[in-house]
């Protein structure tokens, strides 16, 4: 063992200190790591009676029309707005002038 | 010695040989050698191409790219399949090839509260537009029966379909099938809840519960199914139909892969079509009956719209839920719907800017 340690130049003390460092670290982010996520799905879980996060939106419970106009927001059937409608019709002409050049 | 090596060295650097008109002979075996191997590769080639369709002719599987045709072999090409499938469908095919209009840009618009889900807009686009009518049996429109206000929170986490095998769906009391996921991210299930079926069959339509909602292909502004076609057969047309050269498809697929809307569909095998239902209008980008091995889709039955004439789709639908027209005109009944009603988008967020809209009263 003396023999060894002298060869390497290490001491195994201060190795085993590191190791130990190294391993409640390790330990210790996965473990704040599985309770953050476990928080996380608790909060956007599947709760009944509590409120429901739909993506940023807190929706309370029991609230059909609140929960259907954030799931709509959240998801892709956004109605668009007067000035989204302007937008593209303006795009389409000229793009269409362009010979579709702009969206292509 | 020595010079008459000097000599056979020089006639060699010179391509020739030496000594007497050898040289002729061997470009003559050349030429002989070349040609036999070319009449043995175009018979082979021949004899597969026969056995693959014996009504596709020669120069049909040899034709250009339509887009870089000439008129001429414009003209030629569609001589040649109108005489093909007259003789095969045993009654007067037309082929047309008209082009886009100039200042037209068509545009859909589909009114999503109005639709009964009664498929006759499927049936009447099978029959128009010449779709193979059973192994395989295609079809270019698909409705899918949607879930109306059901936003209990039980039911928040369902819209993904599962297998047999899936625990939680096999003790849950909706059964196991759910039918595809229409919104939402795949990878993001939370608060999905538009979630549908395509194979519902009920009794009659419209369901109390229901809501139907068709898809086809939406004529994309900057469709992704062009981008990826490596040899460049499905392309934009100025009237912004989206349209194929089935002579030029090579069957890879990367269109239907990238499709976000699933609205293009491929032949595994020879496309079925019994000749007394052939519809012997056709264009050549558009209905004219599909080979096995080509990819399809809706085209806006370009057929019809060339001429003027609504879809077969618009035509058919009992309630006029849906709406087709120039979106360059600011008086057609589309353009109108487009700044007016309540539209959206299906995955608009992809940015290919599609032309179908989807409007409620």
């Amino acid at each position: 063992m003396d023999k060894e340690r002298g060869k390497k130049g290490v001491d195994p003390s201060r190795r085993a200190l590191l190791k130990g460092a190294i391993a409640g670290g390790v330990t210790l982010a996965t473990v704040g790591s599985v309770t953050g996520l476990a928080a996380k799905a608790v909060q956007e879980g599947k709760t009944v009676t509590g409120a429901r996060l739909v993506g940023s939106l807190l929706v309370p419970p029991g609230d059909d029309d609140a929960r259907q106009e954030a799931i709509m927001k959240k998801k892709e059937y956004v109605l668009m707005t007067d000035e989204e409608k302007k937008e593209l019709i303006d795009l389409l002409v000229r793009n269409y002038k362009a010979k579709g050049s702009i969206l292509l | 010695m020595v010079e008459e090596k000097e000599k056979i060295l020089k006639d060699k650097e010179e391509g020739g040989c030496s000594g007497c008109g050898e040289g002729s002979r061997r470009e003559f075996l050349k030429t002989i050698g070349a040609a036999a191997a070319g009449i043995a590769g175009a018979v082979a080639g021949a004899k597969e191409a026969e056995a693959y369709n014996p009504n596709i002719t020669w120069e049909e599987w040899f034709q250009n790219n339509w887009r870089l045709m000439t008129e001429e072999e414009k003209k030629e090409a569609i001589r040649r399949l109108e005489e093909r499938y007259s003789k095969e469908y045993k009654k007067k095919v037309k082929v047309d090839d008209t082009p886009a209009m100039d200042g037209v840009l068509f545009g859909y618009a589909l009114n999503i509260q109005k639709c009964i889900g009664c498929r006759r807009c499927v049936y009447a686009c099978v029959k128009e537009n010449n779709q193979s009518r059973s192994n395989p049996q295609i079809q270019w429109i698909r409705v899918i029966r949607m879930e109306k206000g059901k936003f209990s929170a039980e039911r928040m986490d369902l819209g993904y379909p599962k297998g047999e095998g899936d625990k939680i769906y096999k003790d849950h009391s909706y059964g196991v099938d759910y039918g595809i996921q229409v919104g939402g991210n795949a990878y993001n299930p939370v608060g999905v809840t538009l979630e549908g079926q395509h194979y519902y069959q009920p009794e009659r339509v419209p369901e109390p519960e229901a809501f139907y909602f068709p898809i086809q292909c939406q004529q994309c502004e900057k469709p992704p199914c062009v981008k990826v076609c490596p040899v460049r057969t499905t392309y934009r047309d100025p009237d912004g139909i989206v349209v194929i050269d089935y002579n030029w498809c090579i069957g890879c697929r990367m269109c239907m892969a990238v499709c976000p809307y699933w609205a293009r569909r491929f032949n595994w095998g020879e496309p079925n079509l019994p000749a007394e239902e052939m519809n012997p209008n056709t264009h050549y980008l558009g209905n004219r009956p599909r080979m096995q091995g080509v990819v399809e889709k809706c085209t806006f039955c370009i057929q019809r719209s060339r001429k003027g004439r609504y879809t077969a789709c618009v035509e058919v639908c009992p309630v006029g839920a849906r709406k087709f027209g120039n979106l360059l005109d600011p008086e057609s009944e589309v353009r109108k719907i487009l700044e007016t009603k309540r539209v959206f988008r299906l995955k608009a967020e992809f940015n290919t800017y599609p032309k179908f809209f989807y409007f409620i009263d």
